[in-house]
């Protein structure tokens, strides 16, 4: 309908159909009023559920923020105020605990507390409840009730949350559950922390001194060095079953931590092929191979490990660089190994008896040689020793009198690097850097070491790897690469090639520890004009560590390393000698001989009386010999004289007194100090000049010979001068030399001395104690101490070590002021060892008599032993060579006798065990008299236990007879001798004395008895 | 007419206002659902809360094939493996796979909820771990999930949470010795010391370390294992679930021969660290930790308390066994700790620390401890006794002295013992992993 259509139907109603348009308005109007009313009432509900819905929203909100807070804790502990911990959840032990926790603020009121907030014209109340419970043992259900032993705190809490408010319907309100768990938020933090935090013990390491242990350096401050090899016989009776080498190799970083020690043992095994079995690989897992155990149960214990595990399985081939990684010994021909018909896989490699038999089937004997390293506690055979080079070096090459040489130590160190690295990368071996040929006079010895480099087994990948690093100049590589520098001085093999021209030591193994040095090795001793080559031999492998020639395996057999040094032994002496003219008697002239040409310089001597000098010096000697004197000269200057082989006594000498020109050395001293007193003391041979000094003007003048040297020192007590002194050399003209003065207040001064001799102490306090504390300084490389006192000091000087050193004198005193340097107040040293000696049930044993002999010109020590403890002590000078015997008679004592030699230490639990001679026997003779025919020839000792007594052989006439009856006993024997003669009837016969009572017989013993009595 | 406009108007106005009405309906409708969201969420969060506590309680359980342990396929629930593509909770969400084979799972976790309580019914709690091989039911040590299934009052609203959790490390750091004391250490009895043959760095032994001198007398020695067990061949074996096995010789000792021990009495080799001006192999330790509890614990001493309260407290100790495991703490105040006659306590695979806490601990028989002795002196004196021929399989520590009286008595250190004890999952404690806390 359009508009006009609709206002026209409006228009004809208007006017047509009044009436009814009026009823039409009301009806209208009262629908409209019902709509209307119905409409506003509708409207009205929806509104009121609205607000209802709008409030239980803002409702859940504040219930859950309530909950959120509660589980809002920062720590299981209940906070400080204004912090909220878990246990606030729950103040008191009731099972509930309402409205109390949540965040907190500065002043500790609740940030969302309970109570009533409005929001949006509705007031709402919130309050909320917190339930114990608690887990009290393994699956079982959360119980409200705690545990026994009680809980200190609940592990969660079950929360509700109500939020109650009021509308036009009544009360509603909301409850939300939630749950707070005792998850400590600390652990959270802890776990989140390093789980290898801790502190990690520090091993400090004492490193080994040269020439014996030599250091070197790996890398970032670290360094690597192998200790001492110590040998160790295993015997079985008086047969040597087993050689053992043991050694460790320990690197340490500059402040000498121990970072790692790698210990390996060497022996030797007899061994018995056991078949198919199980034993360990290389890398210490369990495998099933061949195996061995030890062909006896006296072999070394390493023996068992040596036998089972020194087989090769399938995963070694021989034939590949790679595959050699998994051998026991990679350098192995391919020819020695026993392969499986089938596979072509290894099944072992060949063994072979002593005598190079093949042995290789189930009970067969072999013999065997490992290389044993400890892994986890657990000695794991390893690939064997493979030695890359030998080399025999002089001893005095590392440091002579105890103080190692430095540089050398450190360019050997790097020799032995350059060696391994021209190795792994297929280099050229460096040259040596120590004298390869020395002279050593008639009589004299040299000590030779012999220092073995070793490197392990590297794939090709490896030593690119390596390689690529060396070149790169990575010190750290040195770290990785397995290479041990080992002294093998005691363990090879030396011969002289001329033992008349030198013999070389060789002597045979014997049990060493650590610090020992009971045989000797590689020590030159000249014999006779000549020259020889000392040569040090060892093998590549296992063997050449132990010392041993027996070919184990067909590779080792052939190949032996050596190095030798050549040893010159000048002939016999010859005296050249001369006299020297125009000297003033009594002048001091100095001799030199200077070798050329290989000859060592000589001694030569004046005799001022004679105006003769004379120089003795060995065959074949070439040198100059020059005589000098202050103040003259000579013609010839030298003499000059080559290949020596025969006396000369034709040598003569003018000597001319140089003109002498005298220098004048002067200047002042500031401020002007009367009585300074000055000197010029000439060095070495130079003479003394002459000084004066003017009081007044403080000015000073020395006059000095033409060409002196010396020092010019002023001095005066009380006044320290600046310099303190002036040096001149060879003064050929006038000098001037200024000092000034100044007052010191008190004058300090020395006490100094040695302590010992060498080697010298390596720890000493040195203290000065008295008027008041000096102080004092110690030098362990030299022994010299000195401790600085003031003028007027009274005390002592004394020093002390921890190490139980005994000091002789243990202090010097000074009673009366000190008033100026005392120096020589030197202290000797003495060490001690002791120890318990005792039966091996622990009791110890009265009467022990210790010596200490000494030998090699040691004197004996002073030994002392305290028979109720068990315990003895001697004390031996330090540097001591000699032996500690205990003795004691019907007792051996285990060890017999214990040696020592350059004793530098005190020596503790050096025990014995006393084993009493269960076979020493001792003679007891009894001597009967008074005795007639019959009593002589019936005589008899009364029979107790352990003595054993002969017939009676008698003696004498009459009633006046003799009988003597040789009685034995063991040795230590307790018990009482009582004689007996037939005795018939009412006979009587009694002895003087009755019997005689013996205790822990040592000795022969005799004892008379007298009979008296008709029965005698 | 004015009729049909009025009812025209009212229809109008009345369609209106219905449709005005609707959107005010649809905003109380958005508020109920978010209100059961919120219901189901809350009881999902108690859920993981709970479910952590659970799981941290029964943590020896976890791995444990016997009684009523988890591993036990008889027991009712257990770990089972979840498979690949499985959408069924916890392993899925209901329509897709969330945990495949790499995981295992333990449904169901009963006990949460009493009766009473108004979640009670509302709340499926879930475990999942990783397991070490996929298809393994085993789980391994590294994360748990919580799986938490909650809904709202009318049941009709549900949300389905998880959270990862980890277990703290047990100990601060594996013990480096046999012995460890920040006072002294001595020996008069009979004692055999293993060394841990790697304490000071790789292959450089320890015995014992102190932080006062370590007076070794009586008829001691110590030395590696493998001349240890060199002296007897009557061996047992234990192995834990991991396939590492200790070999028990209750017979061994160190050799008496001087060249196969390391120290003996009166001779101080390398494996001795301590602190007595120099003397022996080994210059003075300059490196004991200043705070003994917390080398072990890894927190403060003053912070024991935390430890004390992850303890399973016991006032009698003999009750300890062979099926103990993890941490115990003897409280002070309860006598003295008597171990239990002739028995093993803890096991290889399940080692035992036990705290003694200001008493003496004793120990007079034949069996063996596997784990760590922690001898506290927190406020009176915490003393050692060890009669008869025990062997602890693990370490000594003492925050003050260590006494070794009379009793013939073996020290082993054992990694494997002491590194299954680090592992332990047992009263370690669990924490969150940030940012690991989903719903879906």
């Amino acid at each position: 309908m359009t508009n006009s259509a609709r206002r026209t139907v409006f228009l004809r109603g208007r006017s047509g159909l009044r009436g009814i348009g009026l009823i039409d308005v009301l009806l209208a109007v009262v629908v409209l009023g019902l709509g209307a009313a119905g409409l506003v009432k509708f409207q009205s509900v929806v509104m009121r559920e609205g607000n209802s819905a709008k409030a239980r929203s803002v409702a859940v909100q504040m219930a859950k923020a309530k909950l959120d807070d509660l589980r809002s804790y920062s720590q299981l502990d209940a906070g400080t105020t204004g912090v909220f911990g878990y246990d606030e959840l729950g103040p008191t032990t009731a099972a509930v605990n309402a409205n109390v926790g949540g965040a907190e603020k500065a002043d500790g009121t609740l940030e969302l507390p309970t109570g009533s907030v409005t929001v949006g014209a509705v007031a709402y109340t919130r309050t909320w409840t917190n339930t114990r419970y608690y887990l009290c043992s393994d699956n079982t259900a959360a119980t409200s009730t705690n545990c026994t032993p009680a809980k200190s705190r609940p592990d969660f809490y079950a929360l509700a949350v109500t939020v109650a408010w009021s509308d036009v319907d009544g009360n509603r309100q909301v409850v939300m559950n939630d749950t707070a768990a005792a998850d400590d938020p600390f652990t959270g933090a802890q776990g989140l922390a390093s789980a290898a935090s801790g502190t990690a013990p520090k091993v400090t390491y004492v490193p080994g001194e040269a020439p014996n242990v030599i250091a070197i350096d790996v890398g970032g401050g670290q360094k690597k060095e192998t200790t001492n090899p110590t040998p160790t016989l295993r015997r079985h009776g008086n047969t040597v079953k087993n050689t053992v080498a043991t050694y460790e190799t320990i690197r340490y970083n500059a402040s000498t931590d121990t970072i790692t020690r790698q210990q390996f043992v060497t022996l030797n095994c007899s061994c018995t092929q056991l078949g198919t079995g199980t034993g360990k690989n290389l890398l210490g897992e369990q495998v099933q191979k061949n195996t061995g155990e030890p062909s006896d149960q006296f072999q070394a214990f390493e023996c068992t490990i040596c036998c089972r595990d020194h087989h090769d399985e399938p995963t070694c081939d021989p034939s590949t660089d790679t595959g050699r990684k998994n051998c026991f010994d990679p350098y192995r021909p391919a020819s020695d190994y026993l392969y499986d018909g089938v596979t072509g896989d290894v099944i072992d490699h060949k063994h072979y008896t002593a005598n190079q038999q093949l042995a290789n089937s189930t009970g067969d004997d072999y013999v065997e040689s490992c290389r044993l390293v400890r892994s986890d506690g657990y000695l794991l055979v390893a690939q064997d020793w493979r030695m890359l080079a030998i080399n025999a070096i002089p001893s005095s090459f590392f440091g002579t009198g105890g103080v190692a040489n430095a540089t050398n130590i450190t360019n050997y160190g790097t020799y032995v690097k350059d060696y391994v690295a021209a190795v792994i990368s297929g280099g050229t071996a460096p040259s040596t850097i120590w004298s390869t040929s020395e002279t050593v006079n008639q009589g004299a010895t040299n000590q030779l070491l012999a220092r073995g480099i070793y490197l392990d087994y590297l794939d090709d990948a490896t030593k690119t790897t390596y390689s690529g690093r060396i070149s790169a100049n990575d010190a750290t590589v040195w770290q990785e690469v397995p290479f041990y520098e080992v002294n093998l001085t005691k363990l090879a093999q030396w011969v002289s090639g001329n033992n008349s021209v030198a013999t070389v030591s060789n002597d045979a193994l014997v049990t060493e520890t650590a610090g020992q040095d009971l045989y000797s090795r590689g020590l030159v001793l000249a014999k006779a004009a000549g020259t020889t080559a000392a040569t040090a031999r060892a093998r590549v492998s296992n063997t050449g560590v132990i010392n041993e020639f027996i070919t184990t395996d067909p590779d080792d057999g052939g190949i032996n390393k050596t190095s030798s040094v050549s040893i010159t032994v000048p002939g016999a002496s010859y005296t050249l000698s001369g006299s020297i003219s125009g000297l003033p008697s009594g002048a001091v002239v100095t001799i030199t001989g200077t070798g050329s040409g290989g000859s060592s310089n000589v001694l030569c001597s004046y005799s001022s009386g004679a105006a003769t000098f004379s120089c003795s010096v060995p065959s074949g000697w070439s040198g100059v010999i020059t005589a000098s004197a202050p103040g003259y000269t000579f013609t010839p200057g030298s003499l000059a004289l080559s290949n020596v082989t025969a006396d000369s006594s034709s040598f003569s000498l003018v000597a001319a007194a140089v003109v002498s020109v005298n220098y004048t050395i002067s200047g002042t001293v500031s401020p002007t100090v009367a009585g300074v007193v000055f000197t010029a003391s000439g060095s070495g041979s130079n003479s003394a000049g002459t000084c004066t000094y003017t009081d007044a003007s403080g000015a000073y003048s020395c006059t000095v010979p033409n060409g002196w040297s010396g020092s010019v020192i002023p001095a005066l007590s009380g006044y320290a001068f600046t310099p303190g002194s002036y040096s001149f050399n060879n003064v050929t003209s006038d000098q001037t030399a200024d000092f000034s003065a100044s007052t010191t207040t008190s004058n300090d001064y020395t006490i100094s001395g040695t302590i010992g001799a060498a080697p010298t102490l390596s720890a000493v306090t040195m203290s000065a104690t008295g008027s008041s504390a000096g102080t004092c300084t110690y030098d362990a490389a030299t022994g010299a101490y000195s401790c600085v006192v003031p003028s007027g000091w009274t005390g002592s000087v004394m020093p002390t070590s921890d190490q139980g050193i005994i000091f002789a004198p243990s202090a010097y005193n000074f009673t009366s002021g000190v008033s100026g340097n005392i120096p020589s107040q030197n202290f000797s040293t003495s060490y001690t060892m002791y120890g318990l000696i005792s039966q091996s049930s622990g009791v110890p044993i009265s009467g022990i008599t210790i010596t200490a002999g000494g030998s090699g010109g040691s004197a004996n020590g002073t030994c002392a032993y305290d028979g109720t403890t068990g315990y003895y002590s001697c004390v031996v000078d330090g540097l001591w060579y000699g032996s500690i015997i205990p003795s004691l008679s019907g007792y051996t004592f285990s060890p017999s006798t214990r040696s020592y030699a350059n004793v530098t230490s005190t020596f503790p639990s050096e025990n014995y065990t006393a084993i009493a001679q269960t076979s020493a026997t001792y003679t007891v003779t009894i001597t009967i008299t008074n005795l007639s025919n019959s009593g002589a020839s019936g005589a008899t000792v009364q029979s107790v236990n352990g003595l054993s007594c002969g017939n009676p052989a008698t003696s004498g006439s009459g009633n006046n007879r003799t009988a003597v009856i040789a009685c034995t006993v063991p040795a230590g024997w307790n018990g009482t001798v009582t004689p007996l003669v037939p005795v018939n009837g009412n006979q009587t016969a009694t002895f003087t004395p009755a019997s005689q009572s013996y205790s822990n017989v040592g000795i022969n013993h005799t004892q008379s008895f007298s009979c008296s009595g008709n029965g005698c | 007419m004015a009729l049909a406009i009025a009812l025209l108007i009212v229809v109008v106005t009345t369609v209106v206002t219905v449709g005005v009405s609707q959107i005010g309906v649809g905003e109380q409708k958005n508020m109920a659902n978010e209100m059961r969201n919120q219901e189901a969420s809350a009881a999902a969060d108690a859920g993981i809360a709970r479910g952590i506590m659970y799981l941290s309680k029964n943590a020896s359980q976890i791995r444990q094939s016997a009684g009523s342990g988890w591993m036990n396929v008889a027991s009712t629930p257990h770990w089972t493996a979840c498979t690949n593509g499985s959408t069924a909770l916890p392993c899925g969400d209901g329509t897709a796979n969330q945990f495949d084979s790499n995981w295992t799972a333990y449904s169901n976790v009963p006990n949460l909820f009493s009766v009473s309580d108004p979640l009670n019914g509302r709340v499926t709690v879930y475990f999942v771990a990783r397991n070490g091989t996929a298809g393994s039911s085993l789980p391994g040590r590294t994360v748990f999930y919580i799986l938490a299934r909650g809904t709202s009052i009318d049941g009709s609203g549900t949300v389905l949470a998880k959270q990862a959790y980890s277990f703290a490390p047990f100990l601060a750091r594996t013990p480096d010795a046999p012995l460890i004391a920040a006072g002294t250490i001595a020996t008069t009895g009979a004692l055999n010391v293993v060394a841990n043959p790697n304490g000071g760095g790789s292959g450089v032994p320890l015995s014992s370390w102190s932080n006062g001198n370590t007076n070794l007398a009586g008829s001691m020695q110590t030395c590696h294992i493998e001349e240890f067990l060199s002296t007897d061949s009557t061996y047992s074996y234990q192995s834990d679930a991991d396939g590492n096995t200790v070999t028990l010789c209750p017979a061994c000792a160190c050799p008496n021969n001087a060249s196969l021990q390391l120290s003996s009495s009166g001779v101080e080799g390398i494996d001795i660290l301590d602190v007595d001006s120099n003397a022996g192999v080994n210059p003075d330790s300059t490196s004991f930790p200043a705070d003994v509890f917390q080398y072990v614990f890894g927190i403060p001493e003053s912070d024991y308390q935390k430890v004390k309260d992850k303890a399973k407290l016991i006032s009698d100790c003999s009750t300890l066994g062979p099926t103990s495991s993890g941490l115990y703490w003897h409280p002070t105040g309860t006598g003295n700790c008597q171990m239990p006659a002739n028995i093993n306590i803890g096991s290889v695979a399940a080692p035992v620390l036990l705290v003694v806490e200001d008493t003496e601990f004793r120990m007079n028989n034949n069996g063996a401890f596997f784990g760590l002795i922690f001898a506290f002196s927190r406020t009176a004196t915490a003393t050692v006794s060890i009669q008869g021929g025990p062997t602890l399989y693990g370490s000594l520590i003492s925050n003050q002295n260590i006494n070794l009286g009379n009793g013939n008595y073996n020290a082993r250190y054992d990694a494997i013992v002491l590194e299954n004890l680090a592992k332990s999952l047992d009263n370690g404690g669990m924490y969150a992993v940030p940012g690991s806390w989903t719903d879906y």
